[in-house]
């Protein structure tokens, strides 16, 4: 057991997304703790045109972490192409070279590489590989020396309590942003209809895949031709993610696997300090530097709050009320009813 | 080249005990597929249930010559769940890990992976085959090529691939099924039960597209591998397996075996497929590196 | 007057005088403005890849022009043409004027935008998606990608904010961070 993780005063780390430099820059000033991006290419799965980092914008954008006193975490946590995994390999070399606090993986070949040939790099077990039991996160722990595991989307609070006794690393969680449904790094859905999904190719329903089609009173939008969801006009359009789609099953219309809100578990920080859980995460590598910034505020004065004993909950929830309006917020499996 | 056998992978399904035993009891008879996998793989609210057939089904599969490999929990939560996956990891015969909590439990006796595991790579083969992986059916997704390169990669490994059924996608915390029942997974009245092949899922326009089973979404195509003889043995695949359904899964299997002793081409193994009662329509889709749904002319 | 602008669209009467306006010049104002980027910031133009050849159709519908970008670094150009010319592109990005400028200096979220209808995008998604995420990156304002520098640019920067966020109270545009 971490010997820090049962004293309530410490301060949970507050992990921040950046999809470019000036978003880095904008998280940094912004009071995150560490920061997370990735190579603009397949080694991560956020792998959107015109995003992600170079590695010599890496290199520049850790000296710019430090600058304020921040980490650089990397992600190189999609699954390796077979045959080609030498662009993981690099990915994995340049993460060390750059002086990067860890690595975030999820691939058996990258963390075996990682862990062989850079046995003093920080390694952070991606999401994309769902460790959810002790067994598994142990083993991953065991066998590449493993030191923080980031938590699937599908875990209680009263799980993580339950984990967290029977591990030995560091845990990090989701608290706010988009939201999977499925298992993270075991769903195939995006790619059953464009060919393209997060394993793969490191994209989950890609904007290229997407259409529209206005027949006057209503707006279609299909993924891969297959109809995602569909519009009155006026109403707001959403981007179409297939499991926040709506279908038809037993006769019924309706969002079969999630309406579509994103994630907000702001109100369940102290439960999750108080879980053991070492950092929170705020996902959304696509998202602007203007909502990195207001989101990592946000959070910044709730974690801080949290360590000096006080709650900042109302003052938090109005930081955070401008970037969540009109959209709807869940705090998803952290609590049971959400199954 | 040695013969491409046959494997039935297991049910997925919230089958009741009495189809259970039935359904194997005719593999068991009437089938000459070489390997049976059994086990619940989806949820485990069911296994207290199956539980009690399944040592049945295994004897009775053993002593017609079949190879049984009991799988394990896709996505282990509970205390049982865990508990489930432990109590394996002194059995001697051969288990299919679906998760990583499955190779731990087998402390480096062997085993074999089954499609839920992320083994997208040859790198990720190797590192599971230090630790007792004698073979690998790969995820669904992955195309044909990286298969093949991974096969190549690691000979001693056996390959098993995919060949039939709807296809297993995506697993969640929460159930599809009682939420579209209105119902609480704690409370779930195993209303899985009503759909045997999985609840159909259309699209606003009516479009089929995909299938609810509990906490798992699979295809609502029925996705059918028709490579021949030659072609699977090019590509060093050493096993296909077939999902199991409601339908006659013997005909299946003698559809399959003809065309992996090259006595029907894949036109012939389409028409055969296609002439039974499918939940959905055929697709490939995935073994060219295309959408899944989609069929794909050889 | 019982006008009411909608969702930041110019007023027709409005939308008529602007039709004489001549084309050429800030076509070319604006093939220089992005020709001088390309020398300042490379990166910007390596970050949009495949996409620097890309033509995109910028289409403010409340305007009788359109304009075709290709951010081919130091190749690039920007014309302006008149809509019934309205070339193809490889994407086309069409909504009222006064959002798309907001998109250039960062007052609006793209994804915001495109999700609310106020932006259609035609073609290639991907090229648009480059393109957004490369101005997130670039953080320019108007007057910085026009070439004005030191206190002239932060005068008109300011001038250019209080006129647009003016404008945009007028037109009924959406709120920020809609």
């Amino acid at each position: 057991m971490q010997q820090d993780t049962t004293t309530a005063s410490r301060t949970m780390e507050l992990v921040c997304p950046a999809g470019t430099p000036a978003a880095l820059k904008a998280a940094a000033e912004a009071g995150a703790h560490s920061i997370y991006c990735g190579f603009r290419n397949e080694t991560n799965a956020r792998n959107f045109p015109g995003l992600n980092f170079s590695e010599k914008e890496l290199n520049a954008g850790v000296k710019t972490a430090r600058r304020y006193d921040a980490d650089v975490l990397v992600a190189v946590n999609t699954f390796g192409r077979a045959g080609d995994l030498d662009l993981w390999k690099k990915a994995v070399d340049a993460v060390s070279a750059s002086g990067a606090h860890a690595i975030i993986a999820a691939d058996l070949a990258v963390l075996d590489y990682a862990a062989e040939n850079h046995p003093n790099l920080r390694l952070h077990l991606s999401v994309q590989a769902a460790a959810a039991t002790p067994e598994a996160v142990n083993f991953y722990a065991d066998t590449f020396g493993v030191r923080r595991v980031v938590l699937p989307r599908v875990m209680s609070v009263e799980e993580i309590v339950k984990l967290n006794k029977e591990i030995d690393v560091e845990t990090e969680v989701f608290v706010f942003g988009g939201l999977c449904v499925m298992t993270e790094g075991r769903c195939a859905l995006s790619s059953y209809a464009t060919g393209k999904s997060p394993n793969l190719t490191g994209v989950c329903s890609p904007p290229g895949d997407v259409d529209y089609n206005d027949n006057g009173s209503t707006l279609s939008a299909r993924l891969g031709g297959f109809t995602i969801d569909c519009f009155s006009q006026g109403e707001t359009a959403g981007y179409p993610t297939l499991c926040k789609g709506r279908f038809n099953a037993q006769g019924e219309t309706s969002y079969l696997f999630e309406d579509p809100v994103s994630l907000n578990a702001a109100s369940l920080l102290p439960k999750l300090q108080k879980a053991g859980v070492t950092a929170v995460k705020i996902e959304g590598r696509q998202r602007g530097k203007a909502y990195i910034s207001q989101v990592v505020k946000a959070f910044r004065t709730a974690v801080d709050g949290l360590s000096e004993g006080r709650t900042s909950e109302a003052e938090v929830s109005a930081m955070l009320a401008s970037m969540t309006e009109g959209g709807r917020e869940t705090t998803g499996a952290y609590k049971k009813i959400w199954r | 080249m040695t013969n491409i056998e046959l494997a039935l992978g297991p049910v997925f399904f919230n089958w009741p005990n009495e189809k259970l035993l039935d359904f194997y009891a005719r593999i068991a008879d009437e089938s000459d597929i070489e390997r049976v996998y059994v086990g619940e793989v989806v949820c485990g609210k069911r296994m207290p249930f199956s539980d009690k057939v399944y040592p049945q089904i295994i004897e009775r599969l053993q002593a017609a010559g079949k190879t049984v490999v009991v799988s394990t929990l896709a996505l282990p939560v509970t205390v049982r769940d865990r508990k489930s996956i432990d109590a394996l990891s002194d059995w001697d015969g051969l288990v299919e890990v679906n998760d990583f909590s499955g190779v731990a439990a087998r402390k480096g006796q062997r085993f074999v992976a089954g499609p839920f595991m992320n083994i997208y790579n040859e790198g990720a083969a190797q590192t599971l085959a230090r630790m007792g992986m004698e073979g690998v059916c790969p995820p669904v997704e992955l195309p044909l090529s990286s298969v093949e390169v991974i096969a190549k990669a690691l000979p001693e490994i056996e390959m098993e691939l995919f060949a039939f059924g709807r296809l297993p996608l995506a697993v969640s915390a929460r159930c599809y099924h009682a939420r579209a029942h209105k119902l609480h997974k704690d409370n779930c009245q195993f209303i899985c039960d009503q759909d045997p092949d999985g609840m159909d899922v259309t699209t606003l326009d009516d479009q089929n597209f995909l299938a609810v089973n509990g906490i798992q979404t699979l295809s609502n195509t029925v996705h059918a591998t028709t490579l021949t003889q030659s072609e699977i043995e090019k590509k060093h695949i050493k096993r296909l397996r077939l999902s199991p359904h409601s339908v006659d899964m013997v005909s299946v299997a003698k559809t399959f075996r003809a065309l992996a002793t090259g006595r029907i081409d894949s036109a012939e193994c389409e028409a055969q497929l296609t002439s039974l009662p499918l939940p959905g329509q055929l697709a490939n889709g995935y073994t060219k590196g295309k959408p899944g749904h989609l069929w794909v002319a050889d | 007057m019982t006008f009411q602008p909608e969702r930041g669209l110019f007023p027709p009467f409005l939308q008529q005088a602007l039709r004489f306006a001549p084309p050429p010049p800030l076509g070319f104002v604006l093939t220089r403005a992005v020709r001088r980027l390309a020398h300042q910031r490379p990166d910007l133009f390596e970050r949009l890849d495949e996409y620097r050849h890309a033509h995109f159709i910028i289409n403010p519908v409340d305007l009788p022009h359109v304009f075709r970008l290709i951010p081919n670094g130091k190749h690039a150009s920007v014309e302006m043409i008149a809509r019934k010319n309205m070339p193809e592109g490889t994407a086309r990005i069409s909504g009222p004027l006064i959002l798309l400028l907001g998109l250039v200096d960062g007052t609006y979220d793209g994804d915001a935008l495109f999700f609310t209808r106020d932006l259609v995008i035609d073609g290639d998604t991907d090229a648009v998606l480059a393109l957004r995420n490369t101005m997130e990156e670039a953080d320019l304002t108007p007057a910085e990608l026009l070439g004005f520098k030191g206190a002239l640019r932060d005068h008109l920067d300011s001038t250019a904010d209080k006129t647009f966020s003016a404008m945009r109270r007028y037109l009924h545009a959406p709120e920020v961070n809609a």
